[in-house]
C-alpha cells in the first residue's frame, strides 16, 4: 500500500474515531476486587428496613430497651436452606431478619402485586427445629393495599406460592 | 544521552506527582490489599501476584518514606524501565540510526506522560509491573539467539503470567516462527514451553506463604483447591463477559476518547498511520495481537475498573505512532534541519502538555485514603466487630491493621468475602479472640450473634461510619 493511501486511511479512521468518541466507561458500581456483599440492612425501632421487596419493620413498646434489627438477603434459599414444599415455589425473596433482643417481634410486609395473589403466594417462615426444616405459612396474614403483611419473631422468612 | 534524558525527564515529573503514602487514585484501591500481603508474607487477591510479592518485599526495605510509598516507588521505576525498554526496542526495528534516536526518544517520553501510564507510575498497583513484562515479552520476541535462548523467550513470558495473570493471553505469540515461517518448528515449541513452565512455577510460593496462615490469605492457597481457586481467578469468573452488549459497545467508543487522551488527535493519525507501515511481520504480530487481547478483555471484563487492563493496549499502539512518525520524518532529507525542528517542536508540545495535564494526574495531594483511615481509627470503639464493604475501605484497614500495626483490637470483617469458607478460617486464624461460628455461608448476623459484647460499625462505600454500642 503506498504512502498516500495508508495517510488517507489514516485521516479517515481518525476521523471516526473523533467522531464515535463519547461517554463514560461503563461500569457496573461497587464490582470490584471484593465481590459485591449479599444485600443487608440494618434497622431500629424509628428506623424500618426497605429491601426493595420487602419492608421489615421493629416493633418497639418499651422505650427504655434499645432493638436493633439486621435484614439479610438470601441467595437461592432451596440450597441454603431447604427446597419450598412440594409443589410449591419460591415466588419473592428470602430474608433472613436477626433482632436485638432475640424474642422482639417485626413486621415483615412484602409487595403483593396480582400475579403473587393469582399464585397464592403466602409468606412462609422457616422452621429450624424440625428436622429436616421446613417452610411453614406464617399465619395471621393481611393483605392490604398492594401488600401482604405478618407479625412474627426474628427468623428467615420467604414468599412461596403455587409455580 | 537520549536514555539518561528519559530516566531525567521522567524521573523528575514523576517524583512531583507520586503518591506520599497510601492512596486510592488511579484505580488504586488494591494497594492496601497489595501492601499488606507483602508486609505479612500474605496472599493477596486471585490470581496471587507472586513475583510482584517478592519485588515489593525488595523494596519495602529502602529507607524512604514510609510502606506504601516504597511499592508506589516500585511502580514509577517498572514504568521509568518500560519506557526506556521501549526506546531500546525502538532503536533497533528503526533503521536509520539518527532519526530512530529521535522517534524512539519522542515515543518512550510520550508514552511515559500518556495520563493513564503516569497515573499508574504514582501508585501501588500491579500494572506498571505488568507493563513493562508486556514490553519485555515483545522484545523477547525480536531477539534472535544466541542473543536470547528459545527457553528463555518462554521463561519471559511465563514469569509475565506470575504477575498479572492476563499475560497468559500473549502465550499464542510463542506459536509463531518470526524466523521467516510463519510457525514454529515442534522443538522451538517445546523449548518455549518448557520457558513458560519455568516461569509459572513462581506460583508455588504462594501455597507455601498461605501455610503459615497469615491475616492475608484469600482463598488459602494451602490447599490444592484454594490453590485453583486462586490462581484460576474463579471468584472474578462472573466478571469475564460480565457486561450486556450495549455497555461493551459503549465501551468501544468511549475507547477511542481514551486514545486521544493518551497521545492527542495527532498521535491517533500517526499511530493508525504506522499500523499501515509497519514493515515486518515480527513488529506488527506482536504488537498487533497485544493491543487486540487486551482491549478485548478491557472492554469486556465487567469490573468498574477495568480500563487499566488498557495499559498494554497503549504500549502497542505508541511502537505503532512510532513507526508512522518515523515514515513521515524519512520523507525529509537527513541534512535537511526541518526533521530535527520537527523533533524538537513535537517535544516542546509534548512538555506543554505535561504542564496542562500534571493536576489532573497528580497523586501527592490525594490523602483520602489517610484520612479515611486516620476518622475510622478515631471514630471505631475499642475491640469492635466492624463490618466494612467496598475495596477501598476494607484494603485502607487492612494496610492500617496488618501493615502498620495499628488497632489490632478490632476485628475487620470484608462483607463480600463472608459467603467464602476460607474467609471464616482466616477470620478464625487472625482474630483468635472472635467467636466465629461454623456454618455453610457465613452472615453478619451469625457473628453478631456469635459476638454480643463486642461493639458493631458498619462502614460502607463513601458513607459515614455507623457504630451501635449499649446492644
Amino acid at each position: 500500500m503506498n504512502r498516500k493511501k495508508r495517510f488517507v486511511i489514516a485521516v479517515v479512521l481518525s476521523i471516526v474515531f473523533m467522531l464515535v468518541a463519547a461517554g463514560a466507561w461503563a461500569a457496573p458500581q461497587f464490582q470490584g476486587t471484593v465481590p459485591p456483599p449479599p444485600v443487608t440492612g440494618v434497622g431500629s425501632c424509628l428506623v424500618p428496613v426497605d429491601m426493595g421487596t420487602a419492608l421489615i419493620t421493629l416493633l418497639c413498646n418499651d422505650d427504655s430497651v434499645v432493638m436493633s434489627v439486621i435484614v439479610e438477603a438470601v441467595e437461592n434459599p432451596a440450597e441454603t436452606y431447604v427446597p419450598a414444599p412440594e409443589g410449591k415455589t419460591f415466588t419473592g425473596d428470602t430474608f433472613k431478619v436477626t433482632t436485638d433482643p432475640e424474642d422482639a417481634l417485626i413486621q415483615i410486609c412484602y409487595a403483593y402485586p396480582p400475579e403473587f395473589s393469582d399464585k397464592e403466594a403466602k409468606i412462609n417462615k422457616l422452621n429450624e427445629d424440625a428436622t429436616p426444616n421446613a417452610w411453614v405459612e406464617v399465619p395471621g396474614a393481611v393483605i392490604n393495599n398492594g401488600t401482604i403483611c405478618v407479625t412474627s419473631a426474628a427468623g428467615v422468612f420467604s414468599l412461596i406460592g403455587n409455580p | 544521552m537520549f536514555s539518561l534524558s528519559l530516566v531525567l525527564i521522567l524521573g523528575l515529573c514523576y517524583s512531583l506527582s507520586i503518591a506520599p503514602s497510601l492512596t486510592w487514585a488511579h484505580f488504586s484501591a488494591d494497594g492496601g490489599d497489595l501492601i499488606s500481603a507483602v508486609v505479612t508474607g500474605g496472599v493477596p487477591h486471585s490470581s496471587g501476584y507472586p513475583l510482584y510479592l517478592i519485588l515489593a518485599r525488595g523494596f519495602q526495605f529502602l529507607p524512604i518514606g514510609d510502606l506504601a510509598f516504597r511499592t508506589n516507588l516500585l511502580s514509577a521505576i517498572c514504568t521509568i524501565l518500560t519506557a526506556l525498554l521501549l526506546y531500546a526496542y525502538l532503536l533497533r526495528q528503526l533503521h536509520d540510526r539518527s532519526l530512530a534516536h529521535y522517534v524512539s526518544f519522542l515515543t518512550a517520553i510520550a508514552y511515559g506522560f500518556a495520563p493513564f501510564v503516569w497515573g499508574q507510575a504514582l501508585v501501588t498497583e500491579v500494572y506498571a509491573l505488568h507493563s513493562l513484562l508486556m514490553m519485555l515479552c515483545v522484545y523477547a520476541l525480536s531477539l534472535d539467539e544466541p542473543k536470547i535462548s528459545e527457553w528463555g523467550r518462554g521463561f519471559v513470558f511465563g514469569i509475565a503470567a506470575t504477575n498479572h495473570l492476563t499475560a497468559i493471553m500473549m502465550f499464542p505469540l510463542l506459536a509463531f516462527g518470526y524466523d521467516g515461517k510463519l510457525l514454529a518448528s515442534p522443538t522451538v515449541l517445546l523449548k518455549r514451553c518448557l520457558g513458560v513452565a519455568t516461569g509459572l512455577a513462581l506460583y508455588l510460593s504462594l501455597p507455601v506463604r498461605a501455610y503459615f496462615n497469615p491475616p492475608i490469605n484469600w482463598g488459602d492457597a494451602s490447599t490444592f483447591d484454594g490453590f485453583f481457586w486462586l490462581v484460576s481467578g474463579q471468584i472474578y469468573r462472573q466478571y469475564t463477559f460480565g457486561l450486556p452488549l450495549a455497555d461493551v459497545i459503549q465501551r468501544l467508543r468511549v475507547f477511542a476518547g481514551f486514545l486521544s487522551d493518551q497521545y492527542t488527535w495527532l498521535g491517533v493519525l500517526l499511530g493508525v498511520y504506522g499500523l499501515f507501515s509497519l514493515p515486518s511481520r515480527r513488529v506488527l504480530i506482536p504488537t498487533l495481537w497485544m493491543g487486540s487481547v487486551f482491549l478485548f478483555f478491557a472492554i469486556s471484563y465487567g469490573s468498574y475498573d477495568s480500563q487499566v487492563n488498557l495499559l498494554p493496549v497503549w504500549l502497542a499502539f505508541a511502537v505503532w505512532l512510532s513507526f508512522g512518525l518515523y515514515d513521515l520524518l524519512s520523507l525529509l532529507s537527513e541534512r535537511c534541519k526541518l526533521q530535527v525542528s520537527i523533533v524538537g517542536i513535537l517535544f516542546v508540545g509534548i512538555m506543554l502538555r505535561v504542564s496542562f495535564l500534571f493536576s489532573s494526574v497528580d497523586a501527592s495531594q490525594d490523602f483520602r485514603a489517610r484520612d479515611f483511615i486516620d476518622n475510622a481509627l478515631r471514630v471505631i470503639p475499642q475491640s469492635s466487630l466492624v463490618f466494612v464493604d467496598g475495596d477501598e475501605q476494607i484494603f485502607s484497614l487492612w494496610y492500617a491493621q496488618f501493615a502498620l500495626n495499628q488497632r489490632a483490637d478490632m476485628a475487620i470483617v470484608a462483607k463480600g468475602l463472608l459467603p467464602y469458607e476460607w474467609y471464616y478460617e482466616n477470620l478464625q486464624h487472625t482474630y483468635g479472640y472472635l467467636n466465629v461460628p461454623q456454618r455453610d455461608k457465613l452472615q453478619i448476623s451469625d457473628l453478631v450473634s456469635a459476638n454480643p459484647a463486642r461493639t458493631i460499625c458498619y462502614i460502607s462505600h463513601d458513607e459515614p461510619i455507623v457504630c451501635v454500642q449499649d446492644r
